[in-house]
């Protein structure tokens, strides 16, 4: 007997290719869903690529907080401070609920502080060796006194979150902290034990964090700003592009190439968003290596790389790109930069000249340009110095490196290639958190420190810089510090980097498409509570 | 001389399979073009270093048959020259892999003994690993350079040979002509590699040319999970990769290379089966 | 029981392998130049903090000493810390293990639902135009990489004609099941939710077709050859003089004897689709072990790498020895020949 399964299949295949349609969850709950490159570190105390930063602003609060649209810091956790000499006394707020349920007091700044700098991960460095000693003297005030006086530590405060110790030391896990087990960070890993305004109901560091309104925010959420956030990693450009285009994804991440953005934005209801003057993108060149530890060799270099193609290249639409024109080290508006840099010229003739006075022959190197995977303009970028170097007679080759790998070789100024490119954001809205990062003797052996320029004249202004209290004394030494490294080119300055993002009509970003928004800080301008769904 | 081949036993044999013939045909025109590269190809300075930032992501047309890349360069330029990475990796990695292969299976399958156990364990174990798998790991370790792609290739092809040669050759040890030379006092090393090897030779080769095309496959899916040769070296994978990122607005930067992937495949394979019907093992 | 002895010869000799892989892929992690300590702990580490992580590591103690640490680990259950997401290596990979099955399992019955009847259909109407069809069509599926399937069957049936959804599992808003076998499509039949198995279904079918091919192509080439020896038997020409129908003998007879060989293939296959499931998965951003296992890769995550091709092997080698025992079920005389 045969059986006939000939409607039964054809059924089947009906209703798979009809596009089921998945009903929509019964409640008016509003879903924003939103993509970052790496993966997300919740910890705050190990947090500091950009994902990790776009949750800790969500899930944690810190003491205090920066002005939208500027430098200014403002109170937040801390209703007051004053600051005596070296010593700054916070006053808390007292109506402060972490998500447990439990209040926000003194000894929880104590502890976070204590935590912070007994792991030595994430933005600990920007307080290593700078804070003597913490006080508890009741449950609303906290003062910390400093081994010295240090300008940017009201602005390093930032990457402080303030962590719930109750919630921690019930959730130890065995560990090398003695009594504190593992101080917290197997439960921190997972979720989240802070104030902030949304909370973690799932987190899959590869794949996606799930984010829900924390109804008891001592700010209140406003009822527009989403209910649920899902943070996505990684996705393939292609899937993302789909995915913004058929509206199952509301932002996109900065990284998208700009042919992409430029696809999704020609997309009925998806526009730009941008966050400029907060970060920029260098060709970091390694001081220590020869033939560029001469500084006319790296002159010929800066004279090698054609910054009005480049910036042509970083175009979107009319209008918007992801480049402008750099002046030197610090991004325009930040305290200390100044337009009166001479910006770098594409000049093959000049790079020649250069070359010339430059104590090394081309021919007997081999100049290694690497370019992080993942970042398609850099590979081009790398593409048109290889041919430009090539005109005036040096000899490369190109490397790809993932960002983990690249964070590995920048130990050794011996293993740091010779040409890395590199996006540096504004950790702190201070610009002693670029300047000492990238400049500083103390501070190599980081991605962003690829320069390698060990320079003792560089180290002391930017000491002088983190010492002097005076913003516009901090301005004037940062401004000479500025002209400094462009004199030296110890990188190609190549453009001020702009955020630009894709955004779908159904959320409004404050940070993103207003005006005089924008927090000087990388990753705070996802903060979720400011944004409304429609 | 050569033409004599065509009148040749083998090559009437060869020659009744249409798509070993058509398989032949397309070899023919894949190195003839990859050799010629210099010479047949429309923009050759493309394929190494050239950007042209006014002349980025063009669609084909008459001038760029393939279309443009996003540094301007010339696609249809850039696939050919990928078809000499991919015959080079192909030929070194199958090079160092079959020769190794074959003379394990050798020794494991005639002395037998200790020598078969530890051989063949260690073959178990290479093969209980896929071999993508396995290449990735061994490409993760090795800094990314076209000589370690090479190796990390090599080290996972070699178990294949070893066991198939082993098998024949354990088939083969007992055999009147083996045992004949060995009651002559021949030396092992004339028994395995003039007596037993010239048996296995037709196997070999046609595994050989059927692994041609599987290496050059296997090498363009590490390619385009991130682990081929550096840029501006045009790799077929590393194309496929780079342009899926730029679906479907930028279709030619994925489609062209993939089917240059599956064309020179399917090439190596129509040929090696038209070997396996000539050496009379097929149907 | 000769079938029992056979199962537990396979069983010690899987485990043997299991250990050679394990010393294998330990000795490659441990070739990796560069410090992994210095990867994992990111940008800001200082040099006591690298030596520290090399310490909880054991990196400073010889290899040997580590292998044995690590084994006494494995035994359990603990592959390690990833240093990637530094969360344990068991948990990610058991987090993305399953969504990797359903795929291959998925992709595993295409190829048999389809390319075996392929190759029956070929060797009954042997050289008609519907087995030289059947024929380029399997060829096309072996020489073309699973990635480059992948990417053309996006590029037509999610782009071009979006009759499927391009990437993911499952759309946004599914209701979801609970976990019982973590294979969603399963999970979701369980729970009763037919819109998600219905979407799920959707969403399996482009990256289960690109992951299938390469293996449906060899599945029906297989099935087509060895019917084809066996419809030479003396058997077959004898039943079809007795007049037996063509489909009787296709199936009574001739396609038997047919899987044995096909089986042992088809296990050898569904290894490599384990390995290729990293390519397609890249593509269709599904969310298994492949962008864990490339990402472990590359961060050179000792024990990322290590646990995954321990769990991927392990795969292998269980499939396998299941396959060997079928096959040994099915033809007794291979257990004496391995004995």
């Amino acid at each position: 007997m045969t059986k006939s399964y000939g409607p039964l299949v054809t059924a089947a295949t009906a209703l798979l290719l009809s596009g089921f349609t998945v009903v929509a969850p019964l409640s008016a709950q509003t879903v924003l869903r939103l993509d970052e490159h790496a993966i997300g570190e919740i910890d705050p105390a190990k947090a500091t690529d950009y994902a990790d930063s776009m949750i800790f602003y969500n899930i944690y609060d810190t003491l205090v907080i920066p002005a939208a649209g500027g430098t200014d810091i403002l109170p937040h956790l801390a209703e007051s401070w004053t600051i005596d000499g070296q010593t700054y006394t916070f006053t808390l707020r007292d109506d402060v609920q972490f998500h447990s349920g439990n209040m926000m007091d003194s000894e929880d700044v104590a502890f976070s502080i204590e935590r912070k700098m007994t792991l030595g991960q994430g933005f600990s460095s920007l307080f290593a060796g700078v804070i003597e000693s913490v006080e508890t003297p009741d449950a609303r005030t906290v003062s910390i006194t400093l081994t010295e006086p240090f300008a940017p530590f009201l602005g390093s405060l930032v990457r402080l979150a303030i962590v719930d110790q109750d919630a921690v030391l019930e959730n130890l896990a065995e560990g090398d902290y003695g009594d504190l087990g593992d101080y917290g960070q197997a439960y921190l890993s997972s979720t989240t034990a802070g104030t902030g305004a949304y909370t973690v109901s799932s987190h899959n560091p590869q794949e996606l964090t799930v984010m829900e309104k924390n109804p008891n925010y001592f700010l209140g959420v406003p009822a527009e700003a989403p209910d649920t956030v899902e943070l996505q990693y990684a996705i393939e450009p292609a899937t993302l592009r789909a995915l913004i285009t058929r509206g199952e994804l509301d932002i996109g991440d900065q990284w998208m190439a700009p042919e992409i953005k430029a696809a999704v934005s020609a997309e009925e209801g998806v526009s730009l968003g941008q966050v400029a003057g907060i970060s920029s993108f260098y060709l970091k060149l390694n001081n220590q290596r020869p033939p560029l530890d001469d500084v006319h060799c790296r002159r010929a270099f800066a004279h090698a790389y054609d910054y009005d193609a480049i910036l042509e290249q970083t175009k979107v639409t009319e209008g918007i790109a992801f480049g402008r024109r750099a002046h030197g080290p610090l991004p325009l508006g930040v305290l200390g930069s100044d337009e009166n840099i001479p910006a770098g010229q594409f000049d093959l003739d000049a790079a020649r000249a250069e070359l010339a006075k430059c104590q090394y022959d081309p021919s007997e190197y081999e100049i290694q340009l690497n370019w992080v995977a993942g970042n398609p303009i850099q590979e081009r970028i790398q593409l048109m110095m290889q041919l430009n170097l090539g005109e005036i007679g040096f000899d490369t080759t190109i490397t790809t490196t993932p960002w983990a790998m690249f964070t590995e070789l920048a130990a050794t100024a011996e293993r740091t290639p010779h040409v890395s490119p590199v996006n540096f954001i504004l950790t702190t809205p201070d610009p002693d958190s670029m300047l000492f990062t990238m400049y500083h003797s103390d501070a190599v052996g980081t991605w962003a420190s690829v320069d390698w320029v060990m320079n003792e004249e560089v180290d002391a202004m930017i000491e002088a810089g983190r010492t002097e209290t005076d913003p516009a004394t901090r301005a004037a030494i940062y401004r000479d510090l500025g002209h400094r490294l462009v004199e030296d080119q110890v990188s190609v300055f190549a453009y001020e980097l702009v955020g630009v993002f894709p955004i779908r009509d159904v959320v409004h970003v404050p940070a993103l498409q207003d005006e005089g928004r924008t927090y000087a800080v990388q990753g705070m301008n996802f903060m979720f509570r400011e944004m409304t769904m429609n | 001389m050569i033409l004599g081949i065509f009148k040749s036993r083998a090559w009437y044999r060869y020659s009744s399979e249409p798509l070993a013939v058509f398989g032949l045909g397309l070899l023919f025109v894949i190195v003839f073009l990859a050799v010629l590269a210099p010479v047949l190809t429309p923009y050759p300075n493309h394929a190494g270093r050239f950007v042209d930032f006014g002349n980025t992501s063009r669609p084909p047309s008459l001038q760029h048959w393939f279309g443009t890349d996003l540094v301007g360069r010339d696609v249809l330029t850039r696939v050919v020259y990928g078809y000499r990475i991919s015959l080079v990796i192909g030929f070194v990695v199958l090079g160092l892999a079959a020769p190794l292969g074959v003379t394990l299976g050798l020794v494991a399958g005639y002395m037998g003994g200790r020598f078969d156990t530890v051989i063949m364990r260690i073959t178990d174990v290479f093969l209980a690993i896929p071999a993508l798998v396995l290449a990735m790991a061994v490409l993760g370790v090795l800094e990314r350079t076209l000589i370690n792609g090479l190796l990390a290739l090599a080290v996972l092809w070699w178990p294949w040979y070893t066991r198939m040669v082993y098998n024949q050759t354990r088939a083969l040890r007992h055999e009147e002509f083996v045992v004949a030379a060995r009651v002559v006092g021949a030396s092992h090393l004339h028994i395995l590699f003039r007596e037993i090897l010239p048996n296995l030779l037709p196997s070999v080769l046609t595994k050989f040319t059927l692994d041609l095309g599987f290496v050059i496959l296997v090498a363009s899916a590490l390619s385009f999970l991130g682990l081929g040769v550096e840029p501006p070296t045009p790799d077929l994978g590393s194309m496929v990769a780079e342009g899926a990122t730029y679906q479907p607005d930028m279709w030619w930067l994925p489609v062209f290379p993939g089917l240059a992937i599956l064309l020179v495949v399917l090439a190596f394979n129509l040929v090696g089966d038209g070997l396996r019907s000539m050496f009379g093992e097929g149907r | 029981m000769n079938l029992w002895r056979y199962f537990l010869g396979r069983l010690l000799g899987s485990l043997l392998v299991l250990f050679g892989v394990s010393i294998l892929i330990f000795g490659v992690a441990r070739l990796i130049p560069g410090d992994p300590a210095r990867i994992a702990l990111g940008p800001m580490a200082t040099a006591e903090q690298v030596e520290m992580m090399r310490e909880r590591l054991r990196l400073n103690e010889p290899v040997v000493v580590q292998y044995g640490e690590f084994v006494r680990d494995l035994f359990r259950g603990d592959l390690g810390i990833s240093l990637y997401t530094k969360r344990p290596v068991t948990s990610d990979i058991l987090s993305t293990l399953p969504a990797t099955f359903e795929l291959v399992i998925a992709a595993a019955l295409i190829m048999t639902l389809i390319g075996v009847p392929l190759g029956i259909v070929a060797a009954r109407y042997r050289n008609s135009g519907v087995d030289r069809a059947a024929n380029l069509a399997a060829l096309l599926g072996v020489v073309t990489p699973s990635f480059v399937w992948a990417i053309f069957l996006m590029l037509v049936f999610a782009f071009a004609l979006d009759i499927f959804p391009i990437a993911g599992r499952v759309s946004r808003g599914a209701e979801l099941p609970p976990t019982v076998t973590g294979l969603l499509i399963l999970d979701s039949a369980i729970a009763g939710l037919w819109p998600t198995v219905f979407d799920a279904l959707r969403h399996i079918v482009l990256p289960a077709f690109a992951l299938a091919m390469g293996g449906l192509g060899t599945a029906a080439r297989l099935t087509r050859a060895n019917m084809s020896e066996v419809y030479d038997r003396q058997y077959i020409q004898l039943a079809r003089a007795f007049a037996y129908t063509e489909r009787e003998i296709a199936y009574k007879y001739a396609l038997r004897p047919a899987m044995v060989p096909t089986l042992t293939i088809l296990g050898l296959d569904f290894a490599i689709m384990l390995g290729n499931a990293f390519l397609v998965e890249m593509v269709f951003a599904w969310p298994g072990m492949a962008r864990y296992g490339v990402e472990v890769i590359i961060r050179k995550d000792l024990n990322g790498i290590v646990g995954t091709v321990l769990v991927i092997s392990a795969f292998f080698l269980i499939i396998n020895m299941i396959i060997d025992i079928v096959v040994a079920y099915m033809n007794p005389r291979i257990r004496y020949r391995d004995q």
